[in-house]
C-alpha cells in the first residue's frame, strides 16, 4: 500500500520559506536532489562547498570553526547544584574482566570451559572464588559436565541453551540426545523426532543419529531410550519408556507428523 | 472521517450501496453500533435488522456487510483485519457466517473514513465499487468481468492507481459458485462463499484509497503497548512462543512448530541474496518479522529455495505468508510467483490421492521434482495460486478431502458415470496419476466454471452430500455416512457441511463446543495456540492457563480429560473471544497474549491487552469485562440468528439435536484406545452430553434446545431477539 501522497488538505499545515529564510542546517544546497552539480560521486569535499557557495552566494564555514566563533551564552536550564566531579570508575577487579569475557563469549553463544581460562590463570581457584563472591557478578552460573565446568552468563544465555552447549561441546553424542528426550518426554510431554538433532547445535545428521542409537542399545545407561516411527510415514522418533508409553509416544509421533490439526 | 469528527477509533460513517438504486449513502457508526463494536459485530446488527432469514443467499434481498472496528489501523499491531457478513449459501441452515480477510484494505477503508460498508440490491451488468475517501462510485467492470482475481485487481490498480487497494472475486463467485472468495493482496482471500454472492449482485470488486487518518485518544500509550506487546508477548505465527532451532536465550526448544527462524534458516530468494533469519529473542522489536518462515514449517527447509520474503498484512509484525518464486512451476507453463499460508497451499496432496495401475495396484500419484519430497510444496504452489486465481474457497479444507474420499471410496466414478456418461473419461486423469501440477489447475477451473458433475463439489460440503448420497450410508456405493465415517481423516465436525478448525483433534471439550457454534469452521485459535506454541506443557502451558482459569481448565495433547467448570470456563472465553476479534478487528491468529515469550513474566501473557488498546485508542476506560460483554452480546445475537435460521429455512425448533450434533467419528476414531486415554483424542459420548448441557447453562440458553433464554437476551440489551424467538415458538 503506498502511503505518498496519502496526506489530504486540512491534515497537514504547508508554509512556503524563501530560500533566504531557510536556515542552513535545512538548506538543499547540499541536496544532490536539488543540485544536479552535486549528484557526482566523485566530487571532493572541498568542491561540494564551493559548488554549495555557487548556489547559496556565500562562502560556507567549516563546521568546527564556526561553532567556535560563536560567544559564550549561559545555559537556560543550569543544574540546580554545581554538579560534582563523577569519581574515576574503578579498575575492575581480575574476577570482574574475567566475567566480561564469559559475558562476551556467552553472547556469541559460547560457554566458557574452566580449561580455557586456566591456560592464563595460575591461581584459577582463587579467581573463581572471588567471581562467585563479587556481587556484580551474579549472572555468571555454571554447567557441569563430565569432562569440565562451564561458565556462562544467565543474562544473555539460556540455563537449558547452556547445558545443550555443555553436552555438545563435550562430543558425548549418545548422553546428549538421551538427555534432551528424557526432558522432552518429562515437561512438554513429546517423543522426539530424529530430525530435532540435525538441527543446531546438534547438527547430528541420519547417518550419525544411527550409530548413535545403536550404541545407546548397548549401553545399560540409556536402557529406557526406546525407537518409534509415526504411522502416518515412518518418520522415526525417540522417547524414554521410563516417562512414556510407547503406545503414547506413537500416537503423539503420528499426530506431529500430520500436523494434525496445526494446519 | 474520525479525525475530523472528533470521534476516537471508530471512522464513524457507515456506507450503503445500494446496486439496484445506484443510491449511496452514508449514516453515522454511533451511537446505534456502539454495543457491536465494529466489524463483525455491525455485520451481524444490520443482518439482524434487515435481511429476512429466510432470504435467498444469493438474491435480492440479501446483503453483505464489510465491516472493520475502532482497533483496526489505529496504530495496534495484527490489527489489519476486515469482516465480510452475510447469509450462508451452503451450510445448513442457510444461517449466518463471516468471512474475513487481511492484506491492506481494511487499513484503506478505515483511512477512508468507514467503519462498515453494506452492499444491498442487485446490479444488471458488472460493476465494481470505488471508494476514495468521501466520493464512493459504481464503477462499470465489463472489461474485467470473467477474468481472475490477479489479472482483475492489475487492472483495477492500474486503472485507479497504485495507491488504491483492490479485492476482486474470480469466475467461481462469478459463477455463482458457493465455494467462492474474494482475494486481496497477494493471496489473502475472504471466503464462506462471499464470491457468489457478490457475483448475483454483479459486483466484481472494490478498490479502495484512504488519505485520511483514525484519532487516537493516547497514542503514546498505543505505542508503548504496541512495544510491550511484541517484545514481551507476541510470539511467531500462531503465537507460538518458544522457537524451534535452539536460540541462545531460549531456555526451551520445541520438537516442531510455526517457530522456524534461526540462524542457518534464510530466504534465499531476498532480491539482494540470501537473508539469513537469525535469532530472533524475547525483548527485541524489530526481529519479529523473521521468526515465522511459513514454508520451512510446512515443507522442511527445501522451501528456503525458494523463499524470497515472509509477507503479511498491514500492521503485522509476524508476517506468515511466505512469498515464493517455485522454479519448478514453470516447466509446466505455471506461474512461479505464489503467496499463502494455510489450506489452500498445505493440502494439495489431496487432490492426488494413490490410483489403480494397469495390474490394480495401489500406486502414488505424486513424484519428486528436484528435491525429495517437494511435491507438496510444488503442487501446494500450483494448487493456491490457482484457487486465488479463480476465486475457488476451500472451507477449511473440506472441498479437497471430499474429492478424495469420493475419489479412493469410488463415489466419485459412480456418480459421475450415473449423472454425465462420458463426463469420466474426458476428465485429464493422466495429470493426476502423474503428479502434475495442472491437475490441481483443472480441478479449480472445473469447479469455478461449473463444468460436469465434477463440479459439485463446488456446492460445498452439505449439498454435495446430499446429491451425491454421501449423507446417508443406503444412497452411496461406499455404503457410509461421510460426516460421521472413521478414515482416520474425516474433517466434518458436526452434519452442517463445515469442518473442525482445532476442534476435538487438539483442543478437548472446548474446541469441541465452540466448533458447534457456527455455521461455517470456527476459525478460533485461542486454544490451539498456546497448545502448539511450543512451550513446554507441564512447565509453562498447565501453570499459566490454570492461573488464569484454575485447575483442569486444559489438557495436555493426547491426553484429555473429563468435562469440569474451568474447562467450561475456558471454552467460554475463547468462543465470545473470537467474536471480540471479528468486531474490533484484531488477528485471531495471533490474539489474545495468553502465553508470553517472556521468562521474567514467568512465561504468562496479557489477557488484558487488547481493554488496554482500546482504552488508550478510545481516551475511555474499557475494561475486560466491557470487552467480554460486549462479545458475549455479538455471540448471543449469533445464536439468535442460527436458532431462526434452521426455525425458518428446516423447520427446527432445536438447535442441540439439529445444529450441534458432533460428528459420530470424534467418538468413534482411533479403536485401540478408549476415551481419556493417554494417545487419543476421541471423545466420549456421555461426557459430551453433559459438555453440552455445561456450556448451555454457562451460555444462558435452554438445555433442551440450546435456545438462549429471555432472560440471557434481555441482560444483552437483545429483547427484540427474545420476542422474535417467542413469536417462532422457539422460547
Amino acid at each position: 500500500m503506498a502511503l505518498f501522497g496519502r496526506r489530504k488538505p486540512g491534515f497537514s499545515k504547508e508554509v512556503m520559506l524563501k530560500p533566504s529564510e531557510i536556515p542552513d542546517h535545512f538548506s538543499d544546497a547540499l541536496d544532490p536532489a536539488v543540485n544536479k552539480e552535486l549528484d557526482n560521486p566523485k566530487l571532493e569535499k572541498k568542491e561540494l562547498q564551493a559548488a554549495a557557495a555557487a548556489v547559496t552566494g556565500e562562502e560556507k564555514p567549516d563546521m568546527i570553526d564556526f561553532m567556535q566563533s560563536l560567544p559564550e551564552v549561559e545555559d537556560p536550564f543550569p543544574p540546580s547544584e554545581p554538579e560534582p566531579e563523577a569519581p574515576p570508575e574503578p579498575e575492575k577487579t581480575k574476577a570482574q574482566v574475567l566475567a566480561d569475557f564469559i559475558r562476551e563469549r556467552a553472547q556469541g553463544g559460547l560457554i566458557t570451559p574452566k580449561a580455557l581460562i586456566a591456560q592464563d590463570e595460575p591461581e584459577i581457584d582463587a579467581l573463581l572464588a572471588e567471581l562467585a563472591a563479587d556481587e556484580t557478578c551474579k549472572d555468571i552460573r555454571t554447567v557441569e559436565g563430565q569432562q569440565d565446568i562451564y561458565y556462562y552468563s544467565d543474562e544473555v544465555m539460556a540455563n537449558n541453551y547452556a547445558k545443550i552447549a555443555m553436552l555438545t561441546i563435550e562430543k558425548d553424542d549418545a548422553r546428549t540426545v538421551a538427555e534432551m528426550v528424557r526432558f522432552n518426554c518429562k515437561a512438554f510431554p513429546t517423543p522426539t523426532p530424529l530430525y530435532y538433532f540435525a538441527r543446531q547445535p546438534f547438527f547430528l545428521d541420519k547417518a550419525k543419529m544411527e550409530l548413535i542409537i545403536a550404541h545407546m542399545q548397548d549401553d545399560p545407561r540409556y536402557k529406557d531410550i526406546r525407537l518409534c516411527t509415526a504411522a502416518i510415514n515412518g518418520e522415526p522418533y525417540l522417547y524414554s519408556i521410563d516417562l512414556m508409553s510407547e503406545k503414547y509416544a506413537k500416537a503423539l509421533a503420528n499426530g506431529a507428523e500430520c500436523q494434525e490439526g496445526d494446519e | 472521517m474520525s479525525v475530523k469528527n472528533g470521534i476516537n477509533g471508530w471512522a464513524g460513517t457507515i456506507l450503503r450501496v445500494n446496486l439496484t438504486t445506484g443510491a449511496i449513502t452514508k449514516e453515522d457508526t454511533l451511537p446505534k453500533y456502539r454495543p457491536y463494536i465494529g466489524g463483525m459485530g455491525i455485520g451481524y446488527k444490520v443482518i439482524w435488522d434487515e435481511v429476512p432469514m429466510d432470504a435467498d443467499p444469493l438474491g435480492p434481498d440479501a446483503k453483505c456487510v464489510f465491516g472493520v472496528g475502532p482497533l483496526t489501523a489505529s496504530g495496534v499491531p495484527c490489527s489489519g483485519r476486515m469482516n465480510i457478513t452475510l447469509l450462508s449459501c451452503w451450510s445448513k441452515g442457510y444461517s449466518i457466517v463471516d468471512a474475513h480477510m487481511g492484506g491492506h484494505i481494511a487499513h484503506a477503508f478505515k483511512y477512508a473514513g468507514y467503519d462498515a460498508m453494506i452492499v444491498e440490491g442487485q446490479s444488471d451488468k458488472p460493476v465494481y465499487i470505488k471508494i476514495e475517501d468521501e466520493n464512493v462510485t459504481i464503477e462499470d467492470a465489463s472489461h474485467i468481468w470473467g477474468k481472475g482475481t490477479f489479472e482483475a485487481n492489475a487492472t483495477l490498480s492500474k486503472e485507479n492507481g497504485p495507491e488504491f487497494d483492490v479485492a476482486t472475486i474470480g469466475p467461481a463467485g462469478e459463477n455463482l459458485v458457493h465455494m467462492s472468495t474474494i482475494i486481496t493482496s497477494f493471496g489473502n482471500s475472504g471466503g464462506a462463499g462471499i464470491g457468489a454472492l457478490l457475483g448475483s449482485k454483479k459486483v466484481k470488486g472494490i478498490a479502495v484509497r484512504g488519505t485520511g487518518a483514525v484519532k487516537i485518544a493516547e497514542p503514546m500509550k498505543v505505542r508503548l503497548l504496541s512495544n510491550y506487546m511484541i517484545k514481551d508477548l507476541v510470539g511467531g505465527n500462531n503465537n507460538h512462543t518458544v522457537p524451534c532451532h535452539a536460540q541462545t536465550w531460549s531456555e526451551y526448544v520445541a520438537t516442531n512448530n510455526r517457530w522456524q527462524g534461526a540462524p542457518g534458516i534464510t530466504w534465499d530468494k531476498a532480491p539482494k541474496g540470501p537473508i539469513d533469519t537469525g535469532e530472533q529473542p524475547s525483548g527485541q522489536i524489530n526481529v519479529a518479522a523473521l521468526r515465522c518462515n511459513k514454508g520451512v514449517f510446512d515443507f522442511g527447509e527445501i522451501a528456503e529455495k525458494y523463499t524470497v520474503k515472509q509477507g503479511g498484512c498491514s500492521s503485522c509484525p509476524v508476517r506468515c505468508y511466505t512469498e515464493y518464486d517455485m522454479d519448478p512451476l514453470a516447466d509446466y507453463d505455471l506461474p512461479t510467483h505464489v503467496s499463502n499460508t494455510c489450506m489452500p497451499i498445505i493440502k494439495m496432496l489431496d487432490w492426488y490421492p494413490n490410483h489403480k495401475d494397469a495390474e490394480g495396484n495401489s500406486v502414488p500419484s505424486t513424484h519428486d521434482f528436484v528435491d525429495e519430497k517437494d511435491a507438496k510444496m510444488i503442487l501446494g504452489g500450483a494448487g493456491s495460486r490457482a484457487a486465488d486465481d479463480y476465486g475457488v474457497w476451500c472451507n477449511y479444507g473440506n472441498l479437497y478431502e471430499d474429492f478424495n474420499m469420493a475419489y479412493t471410496t469410488g463415489v466419485l466414478k459412480d456418480v459421475i458415470d450415473k449423472q454425465n456418461p462420458g463426463e469420466w473419461e474426458q476428465i485429464p486423469w493422466d495429470l493426476m496419476e502423474s503428479g502434475d501440477p495442472r491437475w490441481v489447475v483443472e480441478c479449480y477451473r472445473r469447479i469455478a466454471m461449473k463444468e460436469g458433475v465434477f463440479s459439485d463439489l463446488g456446492l460445498g460440503t452439505y449439498e454435495l452430500y446430499q446429491k451425491w448420497g454421501m449423507d446417508d450410508a443406503s444412497k452411496n456405493v461406499a455404503g457410509v455416512n461421510f460426516y460421521d465415517f472413521v478414515n482416520g481423516k474425516n474433517f466434518n465436525i458436526g452434519h452442517n457441511g463445515y469442518p473442525r478448525h482445532h476442534g476435538p483433534e487438539n483442543c478437548w471439550q472446548a474446541g469441541t463446543l465452540y466448533s458447534m457454534m457456527y455455521n461455517r469452521d470456527c476459525m478460533i485459535h485461542h486454544l490451539i495456540n498456546f497448545c502448539s506454541s511450543g512451550a513446554p506443557y507441564n512447565e509453562i502451558t498447565k501453570p499459566v492457563l490454570e492461573h488464569f482459569f484454575g485447575e483442569g481448565c486444559t489438557d495436555a495433547q493426547k491426553n484429555y480429560t473429563p468435562i469440569n467448570e474451568n474447562k467450561i470456563k475456558l471454552a467460554k472465553w475463547a468462543f465470545i473471544g473470537k467474536q471480540w476479534h471479528d468486531s474490533a478487528t484484531l488477528c485471531n491468529w495471533m490474539y489474545p497474549m495468553t502465553i508470553a515469550t517472556s521468562k521474567k513474566r514467568n512465561y504468562i501473557g496479557d489477557l488484558d491487552l487488547d481493554a488496554k488498546y482500546m482504552s488508550a485508542v478510545l481516551g475511555i476506560e474499557y475494561t475486560r469485562e466491557d470487552q467480554e460483554t460486549d462479545s458475549e452480546r455479538i455471540s448471543q445475537l449469533l445464536r439468535v440468528i442460527t436458532a431462526i435460521s434452521f426455525k425458518l429455512n428446516l423447520g427446527s425448533t432445536n438447535l442441540r439435536k439439529d445444529h450441534d450434533q458432533v460428528s459420530e467419528w470424534v467418538f468413534d476414531k482411533e479403536p485401540d484406545f478408549k476415551p481419556f486415554e493417554q494417545g487419543t483424542v476421541k471423545l466420549d459420548r456421555e461426557d459430551w452430553e453433559k459438555s453440552l448441557d455445561m456450556w448451555y447453562e454457562a451460555m444462558g440458553w435452554d438445555k433442551e434446545t440450546g435456545i438462549p433464554t429471555r432472560a440471557t437476551l434481555e441482560k444483552f440489551g437483545l429483547s427484540d431477539c427474545a420476542d422474535k424467538l417467542e413469536s417462532l415458538g422457539l422460547i
